[in-house]
């Protein structure tokens, strides 16, 4: 089957480009209906705060203004989540959503909200998440500030035996501060009501899961809701949430006509998804030789106002100490806090960025201090494809959930050395200069390295459907959605190659409750490796029904039958025997279709993906700037589905971690509660101009358990851009930083604080 | 501090958009990207911040590449604009879109109608580009998925087929 | 946006009448790349915009013998592609390229870019009735001020945004005003103002006035000028810090130097002290190190902007550096920052 292979492994066109390049696609907010109205959102401007009373009088008595929601309305009650109603009496941040307005137009609606007179009982409120554990601390929800009652506690061996045994422990606390995934995109949403069946357009990365969302919020049966998800302007896994469309389906009732709402950028940034700030206490303890006894973890994440996918987060920040080294002993305690800040949320990597920079930059101290290059010590110590020493102690049979504590189960599949030994090759590491020439006028360079171990790839439970009907056209239909990544342009691949026709005669059905399968939400990278399992797998039932079909019009067995580019073959002859178009013409329904579900995984491997990033950078003494010049990322995502988006993906997500690094901060004043920078200009992601020279490379190794052998892409290239930069910083300056991003003033207190040296003496 | 009047106040106003003239009524208040999305239907102009610091709004006015969220209507008076929908002559696909589309010169595509544009005025001043010129020119222009490699290389791609194609 | 009346002027005349008729509802839009985003975020609510994009009378650049008119409504983009103002004036050209991006530079015009509000996150947030929008209270001052003023602050701590501005004054530039009372100039030095009586605006024009031209004096021999700008961002960012600098020279003696730093001070700053520290100097003997010292040692940071000193203090030194070494006869490209 493999040679057969004619649209995996081939740089075919992104699904969906040409309609987005004549600006035919239309996203959210450009889908309109007749009727339609806009509504805006009155958000509070205290941190905390009770809602006494909403006086909608005046803002009603305004010509063209047809709706006002406020959380007096008992419909507004209906719960999002545990801890979030769609809209509520009590205001947790600044920016939480108190009211809502539909009028004919947008200036209007604005017009109507400052009409709206709502008397506020300011609280006592934190933005600190050490603060607010507090036991005086103000309470934000009535569980208490800690979410979960207890810190998150994860252990492997025992630690205080890891240290005592450790001929050097070290000790660090790092910082990484919120920034927001600002999609350009913002969320957006569009209701309208056809007696008690509702029909919602929304930014989304799950149609079922908001459906079930809204559904349950709304007190719908869940058969009444359509969800529908116009083409995503990104969402880097974070829109996620529903509250917007809730307001809308109800604004559109109350109404009796469609109802619009679009975020502003501002909102976007301030009522959107932030990625949690996080500070992480790391400890250490190695032998001399280099073997590391023991990892240690604390770590201290805010989750802002509401949950989110707050425990998903800090699960994940755990995974690099965990799992990325071989060590017997390791602990992780984590903690997850409620704040009167921005709701932080699922963000690309999830928690690992956050984990992952403590931990790569730490390993390069530990390195320095026993004296071993930072390469060579992580390629003694990082994890093979044996996985960690130990007993397995989850039962034998179930699914290993990839992100164990355990020992004793190895990965499905592992090139974490080879992108180690492949990246260091590229950005010539073993041959860099010996020291760190002064170059004029004041700019020095220095080159970094950091690993990279994810989980990702199996994930829930998957469906997807597989059709070919008379006119020989094949229509795939996934519930995972198009975010941007090229998941539809994978699945189309794989679809092509399972079933045996071509890449251009495959139509893909998604985004549409109406229409697709039941998929898990498109998040943690599992898009290529779940749904591509099941897409694979309808695939190859629906071209055994054909190969029935078309055993009986050629008169021939089955077996001897084979389908490739949308040709029939017979193993007999060198030419085909006629197109599968042709085969699909007899078919005796209008159109064949195979559903195929499965639960991806294994009871005996771990799958992950992998990577290693070399960054090399200059630091311009004068002004404290820093430059990434060159850079290299080498993945182990197992076989690449498709290089040319597949490339595209690993590009962006480093440069977009570049922000992390080094520019993106997302400031909440502590004075006020008020988020301070919720714009392009002051939240100040990378443009095109600092896009470094990046070369990706893939070390394809392919995974038994994947589809066609593929693993998870879309998340890891995020994961170890800040700490190779750091590491960068260090070897060109001498001064190692532990706070992100790492700005210019950042670099010039530092530089006033130790006169710069060459870290590697000639 | 006033409050606003409820009826805002609208001229006429006439103006170029991808070759065809308009006149339309438009509120004071209107932007050119309001114009182009609401009333002309133009969606494939985008609006990814509304204060001119994205880039995905961009258009043409007068054949230079300007934010049209932050140029009032009523500024575009007597002037021409082309958007994302006016870029190809015809029925196909101008040079830049195939490009754009080969080199894969993006992700979610949301800001990709404002590349185009900026990239459009460039090549329309400067066939011949270097890598610092299309950086330079489509510095205005933020890509969230960061897909700039691939835009650049769209970019370069575009410039080489296009003076193939005139030579 | 609330809704507004856009009037359309057909003279600068008739664009001060307008402004008389209502000058506290009334706002003047050039490129409208600021004052739009100013209404939109309900910093500003005019029942009345007037527009200066129709007259003629502030389109001409004349680059002429004895000095040099550059229309307030020029565009930034077409300062930046001038070649005759290239060659005159090369620091103007920097700084205008330096400013914002293309497609701000296609509209924003040098009126506005001198006249721009400040970018100081308090200010922009309509939650904050800041000191600059009317208030009592520089919020700045105690909160978070990394890129606030290290020089002249108080009782607004904002830095001066435009990048034209320190250029300008580094060229001796004077501005010309129209208003009810006819035409006045003034050095654009003096044009800015951080005084208590007008804290809605950063500027001395009074009711009715509008900025209607800038003129240059024709450099005398043996002057070269330069802008640095760091910022934290390659593409689209305000200063940190910028210095514009000029040196002429006679007979190998500094007769005259300009060093005024950008993105400190709520007003383009003028360095004094490190002027004089050159001036009179012979070039060889000139200790620039000093010189760059003394242009911050009045610098009184707040509590997350210390670095601004040492950065501005550099950028000079490497500005002053470069000068020398154009005048030196060297190659006249800025250096990288
Ligand atoms: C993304 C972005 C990045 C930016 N980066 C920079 C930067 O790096 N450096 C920099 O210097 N600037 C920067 N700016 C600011 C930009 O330069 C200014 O917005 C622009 O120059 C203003 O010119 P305008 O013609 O658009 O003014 P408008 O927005 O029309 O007006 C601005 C103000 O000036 C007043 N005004 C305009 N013309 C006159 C006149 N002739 N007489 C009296 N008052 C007048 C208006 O009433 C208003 O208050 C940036 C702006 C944006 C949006
Ligand atoms: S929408 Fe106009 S620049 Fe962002
Ligand atoms: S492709 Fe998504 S923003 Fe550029």
């Amino acid at each position: 089957m493999k040679e057969a292979l004619t649209a995996v492994g081939r740089s075919l066109p992104r699904a969906g480009l040409a309609a987005k390049v004549t600006g035919e696609a239309r996203y959210t907010a450009d889908v309109k209906l007749p009727g339609m109205l806009h509504a805006r959102l009155l958000r509070s401007p205290h941190p905390h705060a009770e809602i006494i009373s909403v006086d909608t009088a005046a803002a009603l008595a305004l010509p063209g203004v047809h709706a006002v929601l406020t959380p007096f309305d008992p419909e507004a009650a209906g719960r999002l989540a545990p801890d979030m109603t769609i809209l509520s009496k009590r205001a947790r941040f600044v920016g939480d959503e108190v009211a809502a307005v539909a009028a004919d137009d947008d200036s209007l609606a604005e017009h109507a909200l400052q009409l709206l007179r709502v008397q506020y009982r300011p609280l006592p409120f934190e933005t600190d998440p050490q603060e607010a554990l507090r036991p005086e601390a103000a309470r934000i929800h009535p569980g208490g500030n800690l979410c979960g009652g207890a810190p998150m506690l994860l252990e492997r061996g025992s630690v205080e035996r890891g240290f005592a045994e450790a001929d050097l422990v070290l000790e660090e606390t790092y910082k990484v501060p919120c920034h927001s995934a600002a999609a350009l995109e913002p969320r957006a949403a569009l209701a309208r009501w056809d007696g008690d069946g509702l029909t919602l357009w929304k930014t989304s990365r799950g149609v079922h899961q908001d459906r079930s969302t809204l559904a349950h919020a709304l007190g719908l049966p869940i058969d009444s809701v359509r969800v529908v998800a116009p083409p995503l302007g990104a969402g880097f896994g974070n829109k996620d949430e529903s509250r917007g469309a809730a307001i809308a389906a109800l604004l559109s009732r109350k109404a009796q006509r469609p109802v619009r709402l679009d975020y502003s950028r501002h909102e976007e940034f301030v009522a959107g998804r932030v990625r949690h700030s996080a500070v992480i206490r790391l400890a250490m303890g190695v032998k001399n030789d280099g073997a590391i006894t023991a990892i240690d973890n604390s770590t201290l994440m805010n989750t802002g106002a509401y949950l989110a996918s707050g425990p998903g987060v800090l699960r994940r920040a755990a995974q690099g100490s965990l799992y990325l080294y071989r060590c017997p002993n390791v602990r992780y305690q984590g903690l997850l806090v409620y704040t009167n800040a921005p709701v932080a949320g699922s963000y690309r990597g999830l928690g690992a960025p956050q984990g992952h920079f403590a931990l790569e930059v730490h390993v390069d101290r530990v390195a320095e201090a026993l004296g071993i290059d930072p390469l060579e010590f992580r390629l003694m110590n990082h994890v093979g494809p044996e996985g960690q020493e130990g007993r397995r102690r989850s039962p034998r049979h179930e699914i290993v959930d990839t992100q164990p504590v355990e020992g004793g189960i190895p990965f499905s599949s592992n090139g974490l050395r080879e992108c180690l030994e492949r990246g260091a090759e590229a950005i010539q590491w073993r041959g860099r200069p010996a020291s760190n020439p002064l170059r004029p006028p004041a700019l020095r360079r220095g080159t970094g390295v950091a690993a990279c171990i994810y989980r990702g790839g199996p994930g829930r439970e998957s469906t997807a459907r597989v059709a070919i009907h008379r006119s020989g056209r094949v229509t795939l239909a996934t519930g995972v959605i198009e975010v941007g990544q090229g998941a539809h342009t994978v699945l189309t691949q794989m679809t092509a190659d399972a079933l045996g026709c071509r890449y251009e005669d495959v139509d893909v059905v998604s985004g549409d409750t109406a229409t697709a399968p039941e998929a898990p939400i498109t998040a943690g990278s599992t898009a290529t490796f779940s749904s591509g399992l099941a897409t694979v797998k309808a695939a190859a039932k629906l071209r055994g029904s054909l190969l029935d079909v078309a055993s009986t019009l050629f008169e021939l067995p089955r077996d001897r039958i084979y389908f490739n580019r949308g040709l029939v073959f017979s193993k007999d002859r060198p030419t085909e025997l006629a197109a599968l178009s042709d085969v699909a013409a007899q078919m005796p329904r209008g159109s064949l279709e195979a559903e195929a579900t499965v639960t991806p995984g294994s009871p005996d491997y771990i799958v992950n993906s992998f990577a290693a990033h070399f960054a090399e950078v200059e630091v311009n003494l004068n002004t404290g700037g820093v430059r990434v010049l060159r850079y290299v990322a080498a993945h182990d995502s197992g076989k690449i589905i498709n290089p040319a988006t597949a490339v595209n993906q690993v590009e962006g997500g480093v440069s977009q971690a570049l922000g992390l690094a080094l520019t993106e901060e997302l400031v909440t004043d502590p004075g006020s509660g008020v988020t301070l920078n919720g714009s392009f200009l002051e939240h100040k992601s990378p443009g095109i101009a600092a896009y470094p020279h990046l070369q990706t490379i893939f070390v394809e190794t392919e995974d038994p358990l994947g589809p066609f052998g593929a693993k998870a892409l879309g998340e890891p290239p995020t994961v170890p851009v800040a700490a190779a930069v750091v590491n960068a910083l260090y070897d060109a300056i001498g001064i190692r930083f532990a706070q992100l991003p790492v700005t210019p003033d950042k670099v010039l207190d530092a530089l006033a604080e130790a006169s710069p040296r060459p870290r590697r003496d000639p | 501090m006033s409050t606003a009047p409820t009826q805002p106040f609208t001229s006429d106003v006439t103006l170029t958009v991808n070759g065809r003239k308009r006149t339309l009524t438009a509120a004071h208040h209107w932007t050119l990207l309001h114009l182009l999305r609401e009333a002309l239907d133009l969606t494939g102009t985008k609006s990814g911040c509304d204060r001119g610091e994205c880039g995905s709004c961009t258009v043409l006015l007068d054949a230079l590449p300007v934010y049209s969220c932050q140029v009032l209507a009523l500024q575009a008076g007597g002037k021409e604009v082309v958007t994302i929908e006016g870029v190809a002559s015809g029925p196909g696909l101008h040079p830049i879109q195939e490009a754009f589309i080969n080199e894969d010169a993006a992700q979610c595509g949301f800001c990709t109608p404002g590349f185009i544009m900026s990239a459009y005025a460039l090549l329309r001043r400067e066939p011949s580009p270097t890598e610092a010129d299309v950086r330079a020119a489509l510095s205005g222009n933020l890509c969230r998925c960061n897909a700039y490699g691939r835009i650049i290389q769209g970019v370069l791609a575009a410039a080489k087929a296009m003076r193939e194609g005139a030579s | 946006m609330i809704p507004f009346e856009y009037v359309r002027p057909d003279s600068i005349s008739g664009a001060v009448s307008l402004l008389l008729e209502d000058p506290e509802g009334t706002s003047l839009i050039a490129g409208g790349t600021d004052i739009l985003s100013e209404v939109k975020d309900g910093l500003k609510r005019p029942r009345r915009l007037v527009a200066l994009d129709g007259l003629a009378e502030l389109r001409s650049l004349d680059v002429g013998n004895g000095s040099t008119r550059l229309g307030a409504g020029l565009t930034l983009a077409e300062l930046s592609t001038n070649p005759r103002l290239e060659r005159g004036y090369p620091i103007l050209t920097q700084a205008a390229r330096s400013v914002a991006t293309p497609q701000v530079r296609n509209v924003a015009t040098l009126g506005g870019n001198l006249c721009q509000r400040p970018r100081c996150w308090y200010y922009r947030d309509r939650l904050f009735p800041c000191y600059k929008k009317g208030g009592s209270v520089c919020y700045g001052a105690t909160g978070h001020n990394r890129y606030l003023a290290i020089l002249g602050g108080g009782p607004s701590f904002m830095v001066h945004p435009s990048d034209m501005a320190p250029a300008l004054i580094a060229v001796d530039a004077r501005l010309e005003a129209f208003g009810p009372n006819g035409f006045r100039t003034m050095p654009l030095e003096d044009f800015f103002d951080h005084g208590q009586s007008r804290p809605l605006q950063e500027h001395v024009l009074g009711s009715g006035e509008l900025v209607t031209a800038i003129f240059l004096p024709s450099p005398p021999p043996d002057t070269r000028s330069v802008y640095l700008k760091a910022r934290e961002r390659a593409d689209h960012d305000f200063a940190l810090a910028s210095v514009a600098a000029s040196i002429t020279l006679a007979g190998g003696v500094v007769a005259k130097a300009n060093v005024i730093l950008g993105g400190v001070a709520p007003t383009p700053y003028r360095a004094r002290l490190a002027e004089a520290a050159i001036v009179g100097r012979p070039v060889d003997k000139l200790d620039l190190q000093e010189a760059a010292r003394l242009a911050v040692s009045e610098a009184r940071p707040l509590e997350f902007n210390r670095y601004k000193v040492s950065l501005t203090a550099n950028l000079v030194g490497q500005a002053l550096q470069s000068l020398l070494t154009q005048l030196k006869g060297g190659t006249s490209h800025a250096d990288r920052l």
